[in-house]
């Protein structure tokens, strides 16, 4: 309903300034999906392992095997985990992502530590969350009414570790 | 009573400056105090015709387009045009003028605040749209601070970025990242002024040498040096620093004549932040005291 309101308010001033009507562009809305985002819940994965250093902190992912792989790992004795070093930024951010505070509230907090705007400190924060994400070190429930749908787990499913194959996939995308 | 108050700031950094509520917002024709937790979320360079739009974190909160016309128009007739064909006929808002702006802010929520003007100076038509109706409402202090951005100086305020320039330089390339932000302007003979500001200094490995942080963070890849120190706004150490550039390649790198680079880099320690202004020129066309022209925000 805003999306059409905001359209015909742009639509009325570009033919007020002389534009061709077809000229007009719709006007995107980020309210929804900030809203929602904000609204998000992020927590550390149950399977890692966090443990903080001064310089950072390291995180161990166990990875699970199914299938004719987990009879490979027994046979070649494949690793059964994976660890990430952060450092001391992406430490702190995790830190905060404790599961009780929203996106919102830890894009606030981060914020006001670095002396950044919320756009800033979300642009920051959310740019190291996807690969952190993606790698099985965070969970993010999103809320179940927004743009996008929701109410799922979005990281490994359930908080269950991520096979070798995501892994895998997941350092490749984030390299 | 005193001491828990003191107990709470305890862990604030000591020299960090108190918020603005208010910020400088300059673009092409106009220059405005906007809430200061408004930011830039799009965009458009071109002086003829383009769109800014504002938001803070609920949502868009300022549009404000503008198109340079030849035949002086009649921005009342257009705004209420605008007016008529949201309301529809029936509904009457009326429209007043404020600071030169003919303005309907209508009391209702569900429209949107609507103000336009020609500044027949530059030739633009401009007209602000304000969204999101809500209390405290902005819209007043937002028109009355107005001023026309088309002197022989221009005001460059957006993305937490502040200079004010002679009006040959125009901005060409724009980097609005969360941690890194940057403008380039360049004049038509191809000089340009490059303006950038770094977040999270503490936290960059190389975040205690300007000298290093600027080569890194540059696009030109030439040997710099420096050359002095000095103090911004007389409290925030800084550096100069100098480098040389020549043509492109070639024959034209033989024959072109030497451009000289000038940067002036400082940090401000209360925000966490660095900046620096580069500017790459002839020497006699080459700005003085071009850091005296940024303001930190």
């Amino acid at each position: 309903m805003k999306t059409d309101r905001q359209q015909i308010v742009n639509a009325a001033i570009r033919t007020a300034m002389g534009d061709r009507a077809e000229d007009v562009e719709p006007s995107r809305r980020m309210e929804d999906l900030i809203d929602w985002q904000m609204r998000s819940l992020v927590l550390r994965a149950p399977s890692a392992i966090f443990s903080l250093r001064p310089d950072g902190a390291t995180v161990v992912v166990p990875i699970a095997y199914r299938g004719w792989r987990s009879l490979a790992r027994c046979l070649f004795r494949l690793r059964r985990e994976r660890r990430y070093a952060l450092d001391r930024l992406s430490a702190e951010a995790v830190e905060l992502f404790d599961g009780r505070r929203t996106l919102g509230e830890v894009v606030d907090e981060f914020g006001a530590r670095h002396h950044l705007t919320f756009f800033e400190a979300r642009g920051a924060l959310l740019g190291f969350l996807h690969p952190l994400l993606r790698k099985g070190i965070l969970l993010l429930v999103a809320p179940r009414e927004g743009p996008l749908g929701g109410g799922a787990a979005l990281g490994p499913a359930g908080g269950e570790p991520l096979t070798e194959r995501a892994h895998r996939r997941a350092g490749k995308e984030t390299r | 009573m005193k001491s828990s108050s003191t107990a709470d700031t305890a862990g604030a950094v000591p020299d960090a400056p108190a918020a603005p509520a208010v910020a400088r917002l300059g673009w092409h024709h106009l220059l405005l105090d906007v809430p200061a937790d408004s930011e830039v979320l799009a965009y458009q360079a071109d002086p003829r015709k383009g769109r800014l739009v504002l938001g803070d974190r609920r949502g868009e909160t300022l549009q404000i387009f503008w198109r340079v016309t030849h035949r002086t128009p009649d921005p009342l007739r257009g705004l209420e045009r605008v007016v008529r064909a949201l309301t529809g006929d029936g509904a009457r808002e009326p429209i007043f003028t404020i600071n030169g702006w003919h303005a309907c802010l209508p009391e209702r929520d569900d429209l949107p605040g609507l103000a336009c003007r020609y500044e027949a100076r530059s030739g633009a038509l401009l007209y602000a749209v304000f969204p999101r109706r809500s209390h405290p409402r902005p819209e007043l202090a937002i028109l009355e601070s107005y001023h026309p951005n088309d002197g022989e100086e221009r005001a460059w305020a957006a993305f937490g970025l502040d200079v004010t320039l002679p009006a040959a330089f125009a901005p060409a390339a724009v980097r609005p990242f969360p941690l890194v932000q940057s403008i380039r302007f360049e004049n038509p003979r191809g000089e340009s002024i490059t303006l950038c500001r770094r977040s999270l200094l503490s936290h960059l490995p190389d975040g205690d040498d300007l000298a290093v942080l600027y080569a890194r963070n540059t696009e030109h890849k030439r040997p710099v040096s420096r050359t002095g120190i000095f103090l911004h706004d007389t409290v925030h150490p800084g550096v100069t620093l100098a480098y040389t550039t020549r043509g492109k390649g070639g024959l034209e790198g033989l024959i072109a004549p030497t451009w000289q680079g000038r940067v002036w880099a400082w940090r401000c320690p209360g925000t966490d932040r660095a900046y620096w202004i580069d500017q790459n020129a002839p020497e006699k066309h080459l700005l003085h005291e071009l850091q005296e022209r940024v303001r930190c925000r």
